[in-house]
């Protein structure tokens, strides 16, 4: 209980502390007000409509119920299952901790932790709906029978997703396999995740899903909901319902304790660069020479240094570059579109270049001194100049992000309405901004740089750009983008065209230069004001 | 010994609003000497070392290090190694990855780059565990990384911040040996420490910083042998002494001209 108090305290001390994440709480809660009285009104005349039998079908209120208590459930457990994998269950000061108290306390702690932490969200919400479901049945057991309902599937729920959290975990420290390949698996499922929405996959999997759920014992909590008032709930089934919390809460528990134990005193496998094992050494070799001698092939020997540490780095903790896939749900809405038409608008190949413009940028180039830590005195005092430093930064960001950017707008171009020299000229600029954005954005991280640590996950921290720089670099980036990319528009191409009494080719050629001129000429400018920072940098 | 100083400041100051951090610092340090620099948290004493190395900008005074201002940091950078309080080290990075990387930062040639890597490896007793991540290394493993990084261009003064910090008595003795073997190559050592009898064991001079001024400074030997006069007295005693409120209760008078000479020793109102 302690530790639920203390892990509570800190979060709602973390949080206070955090005017964005309070900014967007409220704007949360502003919303979740309105459909908690939405959804009360609902469950009113739910009850209302049960009681007085007009319902069409009252067998389909209990199908209904049981199918929200079974997606209720399941939501409850993903989400709580996935909080523990990224936070949750790795505790802060774990010896100290676990020298203090045992580790049944500490995870049966975690769990109440969570279990408070869902109640402040989910409480007030759900008495509300009881009681309006009560009124309108004119029960007031039934209000009891609800929020039982609620409560059970809140605390099974959130066990069951906390144990499958602490499993999942055991399977990282003590698989070598998925500790070697955490960073590759995490973008998988990302993009499995983010590939869902946009193929419109996402509802086809929980269709079923569902359907299944709801022949499971965690939908009888519906009718141990509905059982004062629906007559053909099953009271067996409710009364099963209650029986399933009571003898699964300790077998979920139990289960928690034995994996927390696992885990917490588990010697983790290391991953490929940390077994210290030749046959993983010589691997980790390989890749380092491979990586070094691909950009040594480019650039100076300096120069490639700082691009090969740039690339080693980022392979190695990916989660300092999550914050470059955010913008990428943008692209969700028109991929998806794509997919269902069959059909790519010039609006998305627009929006790939762009997204992929920033993205180069963000990555390595947003960041540079304070992406370098502890380590900024001993590469201030290398003998580096501020110009081979930058350029490394660049090199990293650019050979990977131009390449790929460039190719993905080209074949994006060619599949939409685009002409094929419309589709090249588009490519082009993107390639160009790729290499403009990695300039103004090293300028512009260089002004604003960040040095504390952002917390990523509870457990994990990490050195991310500033949120000035974040909105300077892409409001910049923006507005050079816009020529160049507008005019490869057709109807924007047109327009122009006509006013100006210039084929649109022209438009398009003009649109380019501009975007060039703008980007070449922030990317020079930023280039130099990081090179010039660097080498007058002091602590 | 050569005739220019390796270090040399003249009223070297660095204050930050109305705070001072070092006021007034007067330091002439010979080629191939060891500076011991002691004092209390807070004394003053990374912040010295910070703008020695180039890497804080003085307020006031001026100093050279190898021969060349601090003002001039392409000039300095090259002559000096640096090992900070916290090694300068990427978790993300194996141990050789590291210092293969910053051989690269300075260029140094191949394949004696890595010759000397390997040769250092093995004074430190740290090939086995080079291809690990710095991450999963031991903070005595890391501080020994962060020396061999400090002394891969073979650097002329080698400014050193708490280097046998969390090192276990066999890296201890290392760091101690190859500090000397440093000296013997007219390598100067600036040498920051709480560790006493490490400074008493290396150093050829002591300086005693409080409260950013130098209130005491001598060679080991004739900073104890001034202050015997109520018994046997340490390095520690001594350090207590000069840095203490008491600073100066029985202290001998510093402006007797029998203090002058090779030991002589010098202490400054704090």
């Amino acid at each position: 209980m302690l530790y639920a108090r203390t892990d509570l305290r800190r979060k709602r001390r973390s949080l206070s502390e955090n005017t964005l994440q309070l900014v967007a709480l409220a704007v949360v809660g502003l919303f979740g007000a309105v459909f908690v009285v939405a959804a009360s009104f609902g469950a009113y005349l739910a009850g209302e409509a049960l009681t007085a039998g007009s319902l069409d079908a009252p067998r389909s209120a209990t199908s209904g119920a049981r199918s929200a208590a079974a997606a209720l459930w399941l939501g409850i457990a993903a989400v709580v299952a996935l909080r523990t994998v990224t936070q949750n269950a790795t505790l802060d000061g774990t010896g100290g901790l676990l020298t203090t108290v045992s580790h049944r306390d500490v995870a049966a702690g975690v769990a109440l932790s969570e279990f408070f932490g869902l109640l402040a969200y989910l409480g007030l919400p759900a008495v509300a709906v009881a009681v309006a479901f009560a009124f309108g049945a004119g029960s007031a057991a039934s209000a009891l029978l609800v929020l039982l309902a609620i409560g059970s599937i809140a605390a099974t729920g959130l066990l069951a997703g906390v144990v499958v959290g602490f499993a999942v975990r055991n399977l990282t420290v003590r698989s070598a396999f998925v500790a070697r390949h955490r960073a590759a698996i995490w973008i998988v499922l990302f993009v499995a995740y983010l590939g869902a929405f946009v193929t419109g996959v996402a509802e086809s999997v929980t269709a079923p899903l569902l359907s299944v759920a709801r022949g499971l014992p965690i939908a009888w909590y519906g009718d141990l909901a509905l059982a004062a008032v629906a007559g053909n709930a099953s009271a067996v089934r409710a009364g099963f319902a209650v029986g399933l919390t009571v003898l699964g809460t300790p077998l979920l528990v139990a289960l928690l304790v034995r994996l927390a134990g696992v885990l917490w005193y588990a010697d983790p496998v290391a991953p490929a660069a940390g077994s210290g094992s030749s046959a993983d050494r010589s691997t980790v070799d390989r890749r380092t020479a491979l990586t070094g001698g691909v950009f040594d092939r480019v650039a100076p020997r300096p120069v490639a240094s700082v691009a090969a540490k740039s690339w080693l780095r980022a392979t190695r903790a990916p989660i300092k570059l999550v914050f470059v896939a955010y913008p990428a749900f943008l692209l969700v809405g028109p991929l998806s579109d794509a997919v269902e038409t069959g059909a790519v608008s010039a609006y998305l190949v627009v929006l790939l270049a762009v997204y992929g413009a920033w993205a180069t940028g963000a990555a390595f180039t947003l960041n540079p001194l304070g992406d370098e830590g502890a380590v900024v005195p001993a590469t201030v005092l290398s003998g580096l100049d501020g110009r081979q430093f930058v350029a490394g930064l660049l090199l990293c960001g650019a050979a990977v992000g131009a390449p790929v950017t460039g190719g993905a707008v080209l074949l994006a171009g060619l599949l939409s309405p685009l002409s094929a020299l419309g589709s090249a000229l588009v490519a082009a600029v993107a390639v160009a901004l790729c290499v403009g954005a990695a300039g103004l954005a090293v300028g512009v991280g260089t002004a604003f740089p960040r040095f504390e640590a952002a917390r990523i996950t509870r457990s994990r921290r990490a050195v991310v750009p500033s949120l000035t720089a974040f909105a300077t670099y892409s409001l910049v980036l923006l507005v050079g983008s816009v020529p160049g990319l507008l005019a490869q528009l057709p109807p924007v191409a047109e327009f122009v065209g006509r006013i100006a009494d210039v084929s649109v080719l022209t438009v398009g050629l003009a649109g380019l230069a501009a975007t060039l001129v703008l980007a070449g000429g922030a990317g020079w400018l930023g280039f130099r004001y990081a090179a010039r920072s660097f080498e007058e940098y002091t602590l | 010994m050569a005739s220019e100083p390796a270090i040399e400041t003249s009223g070297l100051s660095k204050r930050y609003g109305g705070t001072t951090a070092v006021e007034s610092l007067d330091l002439s340090i010979p080629s191939g000497a060891v500076y011991g620099f002691l004092g209390p948290n807070g004394a003053g004493k990374t912040t010295t070392m910070e703008m020695l190395t180039t890497l804080t900008r003085p307020t006031a005074g001026t100093a050279r290090v190898a021969g060349e201002s601090i003002d001039r940091r392409e000039r300095v950078v090259p002559a000096i190694g640096y090992l900070p309080e916290e090694p300068p080290l990427f978790e993300e990075l194996t141990g050789r990855e590291q210092l293969s990387y910053i051989a690269g930062l300075r260029d140094l040639p191949e394949p004696a780059a890595t010759k000397r890597i390997d040769d250092l490896l093995a004074r430190f007793d740290l090939a086995e565990d080079i291809g690990k991540r710095i991450g999963a290394y031991s903070r005595g493993m890391k501080q020994k990384t962060g020396i061999v990084q400090a002394l891969l261009h073979e650097p002329r003064v080698l400014f050193l911040d708490e280097p046998t910090s969390g090192l276990d008595p066999r890296a201890a003795r290392v760091v101690r040996e190859t500090i000397a073997d440093l000296t013997a190559d007219e390598a100067t050592i600036f040498l920051s420490t709480h560790i006493l009898p490490v400074v008493d064991e290396l150093a050829d001079t002591v300086g005693v910083l409080a409260d950013g001024e130098l209130v005491a400074e001598g060679a080991p030997e004739a900073l104890k042998r001034r202050a015997e006069s109520d018994g046997e007295r340490t390095l520690e005693d001594v350090f207590l002494d000069v840095t203490g409120e008491d600073a100066y209760a029985g202290a001998p008078d510093t402006t007797n001209p029998e203090n002058e000479g090779p030991d002589a020793t010098r202490e400054r109102s704090a």
